[in-house]
């Protein structure tokens, strides 16, 4: 205890304490509406959510992994055949297993390459007919712009540019000779200093 | 050591131990702050760690002082941000009168006022001493530190606002305050 001259300093400050701030009282004691209570009902609510957060991106990432190998093995056969259609793609490789196993000796194993050289074959004349379809295609005079190559809008004169006014922009300028009509707009050279 | 009725990691245990302790703890919030709002904020955002550590509590500690403990360390971090957040407040109003806070000024008594500008761990020292009539053993378990550590912080404390409080003859704000502190012989 301290005191000096008759005077208690410790009883001083706990009479003081006790007057300002002793019977203060808090908002509620109520454990419902405290932060912890709400951090634990929310709490267990979030943390279940970032384990369904967590689980969704696995699945997402594995559906997306499927597509894309599922999409791989559909270009890739598509690049075999040269067709896009997975009905064409199929049978050609259908008969290609099945004209291998018959080619194969008894207990004899390994057909890969033989479905393989056999879909390259059948690939090659796919896409032989279909650069022909595509070439006779490109002078058809209704084709869309966007279905050709390079997927860049033309001029050409029978095309039908989508919202396009059928005239050119008056600020293009014209084609110079010896361009190809479906090139992009040439530019002239700005005048050099 | 009497067995303690709480069990750490039970929900209803921290329950029960919330409704008993709130208002201690609060009370030694707002001397330490010295403000009733920044108290409300520390004192959940002191049962909201403890609850968070509340399996990791050891049965031997008291569970008051534990939380204290925690609810200490979160007005030590308040004061700290506070101080920053006034010297902004200060170049803000540079020039400008202050308007007088009434909620601010019931708790503006010399003492309070003089304990806020002590460090936040001599002020939760006089204030477990002296308000909560902890001895000195359970502050320096309560505050994980020494005994000896926790006598000198009083003695210091307790010299600094005698110091102080006897300087001011008159009482600034509060006229009829019991506190008059004699000079020191």
């Amino acid at each position: 205890m301290n005191t000096s001259g008759g005077f208690d300093f410790d009883n001083l400050i706990e009479h003081e304490l006790e007057r300002s701030v002793g019977r203060l009282q808090g908002p509620s004691p109520a454990p419902a509406q405290s932060a912890y209570h709400a951090a634990a009902t929310g709490g267990s609510m979030s943390g279940f959510s970032s384990f369904t957060d967590a689980a969704s991106v696995k699945v997402g990432v594995a559906l997306a992994t499927a597509a894309l190998m599922v999409a791989g093995g559909a270009v890739a056969a598509s690049a075999a055949t040269g067709s896009a259609d997975p009905g064409v793609w199929g049978k050609t490789v259908t008969a290609a297993v099945s004209s291998c196993k018959d080619k194969l000796a008894d207990g004899q194993h390994g057909i890969g390459s033989c479905v393989s050289a056999v879909a390259k074959q059948h690939g090659v004349e796919e896409r032989a007919e279909h650069s022909a379809a595509s070439s006779a295609r490109q002078n058809h005079p209704t084709k869309k712009p966007n279905d050709i190559p390079g997927n860049k809008p033309t001029n050409h004169p029978g095309g039908k540019p989508s919202g396009m006014p059928p005239n050119p922009p008056s600020t293009v300028p014209p084609a110079g000779q010896g361009t190809h009509p479906t090139g992009p707009p040439v530019t002239p050279p700005s005048p050099r200093p | 050591m009497p067995r303690s009725p709480y069990l750490p990691g039970d929900k209803t245990s921290f329950d029960a131990l919330y409704r008993e302790t709130y208002t201690r703890v609060f009370r030694t919030l707002v001397s330490i702050t010295g403000d009733r709002a920044a108290a409300e904020d520390c004192a959940q955002d002191a049962f909201l760690q403890a609850f968070k550590a509340w399996k990791k509590w050891k049965q031997d500690a008291p569970a008051e002082a534990w939380v204290h403990r925690i609810a200490i360390n979160t007005a030590i971090s308040y004061r700290r941000k506070q101080r920053l957040r006034e010297v902004g407040e200060l170049i803000r109003r540079l020039g400008r009168p202050v308007a007088a806070d009434p909620e601010a000024r019931a708790l503006d008594s010399d003492l309070l006022r003089e304990l806020r500008r002590l460090p936040a761990k001599q002020a939760a020292v006089i204030v477990l001493r002296h308000l909560h009539g902890y001895t000195n053993r359970e502050i320096a378990a309560a505050l994980g530190v020494p005994e000896s550590t926790i006598a000198t912080r009083l003695m210091v404390a307790k010299r600094t606002l005698r110091a102080r409080l006897g300087g001011a003859r008159e009482p600034i704000t509060d006229t009829s305050s019991p506190l008059r502190v004699p000079p020191i012989e």
